[in-house]
């Protein structure tokens, strides 16, 4: 290509718009904000696992000096948050605060309101909860077998694909190829649960204004997501609602669902105050949204030089009690469930699966890496079990240019034998001259 | 509850604070002296974001009881620098992108400091030694290592020491 | 709830007396009960500091006497008791170090209190100040005494010369700024080629730091070789209590008891070589 002047950004150094403000500690973060007047919020949450809530006393929390209100499921417009019902995706599923039951330990049922962050805690910890204990479910296959607690309000321990149990991939034919190859290769991979930990934890600022709109301070990372959740939510036109955000102190995901501004601006219209609410940090390490702990099955048919023929996947995806992020975080990983490799058979069902555990949601490739981290595995199992150099099993099968994927993509820009290649210089491997040779581009585009 | 009146030095110059029995210094610094760079990101002393200075000493001011510091001097981020005369850390945490979200920035900036005063040609092991109560959630703490180094040859070099 | 009144004692003895009436807390460096105070989970309406109450000396004569409110920071640069240098620099963080005291920590429930076992190893005693006059007792009386116990101020910390090898391993989750999933300190005394006495002391596998007294006299009067070692260290896993808790289960911290007292014998006879 060709330029006449030199490029004005490209090419040269920048500074970061804010990074002056972060290194002088100037830099206004969510729990930097404080407006005259302002009270703060603080949840109160679900001491068991699974329960039904037969009633909430706030006679004593009353009496906490400073109290100034407390808000329950009655009190909330809309009582629904589904992230998902922004692109029409069902089922609504998760209460800003809890109704008649709650699902997991931690599960938000009211909000109190006070004049400090001491008392607003104080009134909160002197709520009176009755609840009468419910069978728990806390595993995804022990959820899914018969007899086992019910975890959501549609009956199923899983999320509904048009019509299916789960998420299903199917493509060219996995069992065939599979009893036709010399050996089988079998491979159970299980996640932990994994918290975001941002150093900043997740909160809000909501304030009141004359005009009868609503600005809310936050750190979200979805400031669009959570306008228009909150205007759901509260049955206001989302131009009552004024967000003011894009200062996350790290988010990872863990600061996409739409958790705390709703039931803020809900507070801060029923006091005519600002109000504060932001996550302790025992709360943002326990009750926050997780990556999902799925457990993944494998199972390939690999002949006898080495080529996989079929590759069956089953993924329990565990979402915890509500769908939030999980049922869009099963597709992508159904999508990716067999890697970045060619196999000619790969059949991948995902099972979006409800327990009593804390709702997993986004996390840094969410539904993806859990693929990843299962499918190199496997591949180690199979180079292991069968013999194999695991880098020639690996640069055997990378996809190429003009591949089709397991989901009927041809591939365009693959780099992923050369990233290979790379890292074997890196770590110092020395790749046998027919696998250094080997390109993106070895297979003639269209060719099947 | 008695409330007491504290005074100490604020980045070189007197404050004074009303303080609840066990009110932290981070809670004072933050909610009455107008002092956000010191950031609240556990309460419990196990993130560092909270680092100040304490006569020089780096401290968590969530885990100092402001009575404490009473007669003392306190040094905050504020006190370090500005956008327009950037400490030698401040400016190549800015240059290294050793900041990502910037939470941790002013505690690792903080504490950094205090370290150079100290040792002014650390070896990494030491700098990663001195930053182990600051966790960094975004960078993988390597970019700030960088930083800290170059900062340390930064100071050198204006001293008149070989870099 | 919440703190009503902070008072700092300007002596132990002070202190004692304050901390004897009802609805009274002592409070060390405070990193383990200002975030309680913080969160209004304290307990305790009156807290009595000892930051004024010049505990914070280290003295030598022989022994050293180590105040209770040294900082651990202090504690950190005693190069003359290297184990309990090592087990110093493996609380929390620069920072952390500077507020947190020996005292405080000796006063820390599982899994918090690194400092113990090695004072332990070391036989060391503490001197306890209370309203009407001061007590000694070794460290491990202390850290076992039951009942209700009378009003009184652990001030100081002695720990005589030290003989033979000493030293401190501990195990966590990351390699700092983390509770241990275990500790252990050791000291051996070689006399002819055997070893003549020998402590082994856990931490964070017990509700309190303990001696594990079947893997000492397994110790007692042979070799220290690899197979001593070996058996040693699981009569020391054996000896622990631990529970599952957020930090690691019992089955994990039990097995890393075994290794680490493994690795602080060879770390101590290592020593030999220098």
């Amino acid at each position: 290509m060709n330029h006449a002047k030199p490029f004005n950004v490209i090419g040269r150094a920048h500074e970061r718009r804010d990074g002056r403000g972060h290194v002088t500690g100037t830099t206004v973060y969510v729990d930097d904000i404080g407006f005259p007047r302002m009270c703060y919020l603080k949840m109160v949450r679900n001491p068991l696992v699974h329960a039904r809530i037969r009633g909430i006393d706030f006679s004593e929390a009353e009496q906490v000096p400073g109290f100034v209100t407390a808000l329950t499921a009655r009190d909330v417009p809309k009582n629904v948050y589904t992230i998902l019902c922004l692109i029409g995706v069902e089922p609504d599923d998760e209460p800003v605060l809890a109704e008649d039951r709650v699902r997991y330990r931690g599960e938000q049922i009211a909000a109190v309101v006070a004049e400090t962050e001491a008392a607003a805690a104080e009134a909160a910890a002197k709520v009176r909860l009755d609840l009468e204990e419910l069978p728990h479910v806390l595993d995804v296959e022990e959820a899914l077998a018969p007899g086992a607690p019910v975890v959501t309000h549609w009956g199923t321990n899983h999320f509904v694909y048009e019509g299916h149990h789960c998420r299903r991939l199917r493509y060219g034919d996995a069992e065939s190829a599979r009893e036709r190859a010399d050996h089988v290769v079998s491979g159970r991979y299980q996640m932990s649960p994994i918290e975001h930990a941002p150093v900043e934890t997740t909160g809000c600022v909501a304030k009141p204004e004359a005009d009868g709109r609503v600005t809310v301070y936050t750190n979200t990372q979805a400031i669009y997501f959570s306008l228009d959740n909150t205007a759901l939510i509260l049955g206001l036109p989302p131009h009552r609602l004024h967000f003011v955000g894009g200062t996350v102190g790290g988010g990872f995901g863990g600061k996409v669902d739409v958790m705390v501004e709703p039931i803020a601006a809900l507070a801060a219209m029923r006091t005519g105050r600002p109000v504060k609410y932001m996550y302790t940090r025992p709360e943002e390490m326990r009750i926050s949204s997780t990556r999902s702990a799925a457990r993944i099955y494998i199972r390939d048919g690999v002949m006898a030089d080495g080529t996989i023929v079929s590759r069956e996947v089953t993924t329990y995806h565990d979402a915890g009690a509500y769908s939030r992020h999980s049922p869009y975080g099963c597709t992508k990983h159904a999508a990716n469930a067999a890697g970045p490799y060619t196999i000619p058979n790969v059949s991948v069902d995902v099972h979006c699966v409800y327990t009593n555990r804390q709702p997993s949601s986004a996390m840094r490739g969410f539904g993806v890496t859990e693929a990843s981290f299962a499918v190199e595995m496997q591949m180690d199992r199979v180079a292991r079990e069968l013999d194999l150099d695991p880098w020639e099993l690996r640069l055997h099968h990378a996809y190429r240019n003009g591949d089709e994927r397991p989901y009927r993509k041809r591939t365009e820009d693959a780099s992923l034998v050369e990233a290979i290649q790379a890292a074997a210089t890196l770590a110092g491997v020395e790749l046998a001259p027919e696998l250094h040779a080997m390109s993106s581009n070895d297979r003639d585009w269209g060719a099947e | 509850m008695t409330a007491r009146a504290v005074s100490f030095e604020l980045n070189g110059a007197p404050v004074a604070a009303l303080a609840r029995p066990l009110e932290t210094l981070q809670s004072v610094l933050r909610d009455q002296l107008g002092m956000t760079g010191t950031k609240a990101g556990c309460r419990q002393g196990g993130c560092g974001s909270c680092t100040v200075r304490l006569d020089g000493e780096p401290v968590l001011a969530c885990l100092v009881p402001v009575e404490h510091v009473e007669g003392h001097a306190v040094t905050t981020i504020e006190g370090l620098g500005s956008a327009d005369a950037l400490s030698p850390v401040q400016a190549t945490f800015h240059e290294r992108f050793a900041v990502q979200c910037g939470f941790c920035s002013p505690g690792m900036i903080t504490i950094a400091t205090a370290l150079l005063e100290r040792n002014p040609a650390p070896t990494r092991a030491e700098i990663a030694e001195a930053l182990a109560g600051n966790v960094c959630r975004c960078t993988g703490i390597v970019p700030i290592v960088d930083a800290i180094e170059a900062a340390a040859s930064r100071m050198r070099e204006r001293e008149g020491a070989p870099a | 709830m919440g703190v009503r009144e902070y008072v700092l004692a300007t002596s132990a003895e002070g202190a004692a007396r304050l901390v004897g009436e009802p609805g009274a807390a002592l409070m060390g460096g405070g990193t383990l009960l200002m975030p309680q105070a913080t969160a209004g989970t304290l307990g305790a309406e009156r807290i009595v500091g000892l930051q004024a109450a010049g505990l914070d000396h280290v003295r030598r004569n022989g022994a050293t006497a180590i105040g209770a409110m040294s900082p651990l920071a202090t504690v950190a640069t005693l190069d003359d008791l290297p184990a309990l240098r090592s087990a110093a620099r493996g609380v929390g963080g620069w920072a952390l170090r500077n507020t947190a005291t020996l005292g405080g920590n000796l006063h820390a429930a599982a899994p918090y209190g690194d400092l113990a076992p090695v004072l332990l190893a070391l036989d060391a005693t503490v001197r306890l100040v209370g309203t009407d006059g001061e007590r000694t007792a070794a460290l491990a009386a202390w850290l076992t005494e039951e009942g209700d116990r009378r009003p009184e101020v652990l001030a100081e910390v002695v720990v005589p010369p030290p003989r033979g090898l000493t030293a401190h391993r501990r195990h966590a989750r990351r390699a700092a700024n983390s509770p241990a999933v275990a500790c252990a300190a050791v000291r051996l005394v070689i006399e002819d080629g055997a070893v003549a006495e020998a402590r082994v002391a856990l931490g964070a596998v017990a509700p309190r730091a303990l001696r594990a007294a079947a893997a000492e006299e397994r110790l007692t009067g042979a070799p220290a070789d690899a197979a001593a070692i070996a058996e040693a260290a699981e009569a020391a896993a054996a000896a622990a209590s631990p529970v599952d808790d957020p930090v690691a289960s019992a089955w994990y911290r039990r097995r890393m008891t075994a290794i680490c007292v493994r690795h602080a014998l060879e770390s101590a006879l290592g020593e030999e070589a220098r």
